[in-house]
């Protein structure tokens, strides 16, 4: 049987679904002794094994929820650790590794997204039909029909909208470091979470 | 606040997306990506500093060093020999009168006095002279 995404966060009781993520080790940042392990030429690869251990599921969702296949998001994870490690001798601490790492993850897949929109011959604002094909197309779900209803209408925002509210929904990421990420304000990053819940409440409640 | 957006959603479907990936699927990725990490320059600078060395490579330096050593030794030797009188030159057979003149044996208790050894070829030439043999006699020429 198929793993589900619900093994790792689906309870809908957001205490416990918090505690399943934190039981996969994926909301630790990097110990400074790991950092320093990176560093080293002679513990780097096996650091970075841990790295990959680290963060490799949280990405993973990261991705997948951007590019909605799994096919598709295997690829860009791989090559997000593959840009890490060609570079990371050039990660300097100052960074937080995790977010070093999303950015990566989120540049891949907004790079991806790109390429296919282009492939498609799809401009910006038809994004939104190409990620709803992208879904359909989608071989691994459960058949939750009140899920994919929801990917469906998360696909209707606008990119910046789309990726706060699955950061801060689904990954419970903090504004601040949502903000590092992005290189957005707090401020906007609340006002960009607060439309696309109303945009997403408003869905649901018109289809009620 | 948070609650006060998300409320809503969460009451209905929770933050689950249905989403799911195939068996096994995070129990390997670790070790696929990891095995798909390429050797970094530096891995190797390492991997070579630590692999023993083998006896060539100990003591191919000074091999080296010794084939210099020999080469440049071959080459002053070719270099002397074609820039001096060759061997079959500096032969005593070549020279019949002075063949003749050493075999006689007062020159030959002449030579063999200790003298000998410290006579230049211009003394021996005189000497030859005033023995009456003319070193510019043309049948004194080497037999070439």
């Amino acid at each position: 049987m198929a793993d589900t995404y619900s093994s790792l966060c689906g309870d809908t009781d957001a205490a416990a679904d918090k505690k399943q993520r934190t039981d996969s080790g994926a909301t630790d940042e990097a110990t400074p002794q790991l950092i320093a392990r990176l560093r080293d030429p002679a513990t780097c690869r096996q650091a970075f094994g841990e790295v990959i251990k680290l963060y490799g599921t949280r990405l993973y969702w990261q991705i997948r929820r951007m590019v909605q296949t799994h096919e598709d998001a295997d690829d860009i994870l791989q090559n997000t650790f593959l840009k890490a490690w060609s570079n990371i001798e050039n990660f300097r601490g100052d960074a937080k590794l995790k977010t070093w790492l999303y950015k990566i993850a989120i540049n891949e897949s907004l790079t991806f997204l790109e390429k296919e929109r282009k492939r498609c011959n799809i401009s910006l604002e038809d994004e939104s039909s190409m990620i709803i094909n992208l879904i359909a197309a989608d071989k691994y779900v459960d058949g939750d029909e009140l899920a994919l209803e929801l990917r469906k209408v998360i696909a209707t925002l606008p990119e910046k909208q789309r990726l706060v509210f699955n950061m801060k929904y689904f990954d419970d990421m903090k504004y601040e470091q949502m903000s590092e990420i992005l290189g957005t304000s707090v401020g906007a990053l609340k006002a960009s979470y607060h439309l696309a819940v109303k945009k997403i409440e408003q869905h649901f409640s018109e289809s009620d | 606040m948070k609650h006060d957006d998300t409320n809503t959603i969460l009451d209905k479907i929770g933050r689950h997306d249905g989403m799911t990936v195939p068996d096994g699927y995070f129990d390997t990725l670790t070790q696929r990506i990891e095995a798909s990490l390429p050797e970094r320059d530096w891995e190797k600078e390492q991997a070579d500093n630590i692999a023993p060395r083998s006896i060539w490579q100990r003591i191919r330096p000074y091999v080296y060093l010794a084939a210099m050593f020999a080469g440049v030794w071959c080459m002053m030797h070719i270099f002397s020999l074609t820039g001096a009188t060759s061997p079959g030159q500096m032969s005593i057979d070549n020279y019949p009168v002075l063949a003749q003149a050493l075999s006689d044996p007062a020159v030959a208790e002449e030579l063999n006095d200790e003298t000998y050894y410290t006579t230049n070829e211009e003394d021996l030439m005189d000497m030859l002279w005033q023995e009456g043999f003319d070193p510019m006699d043309d049948t004194s020429a080497p037999n070439q």
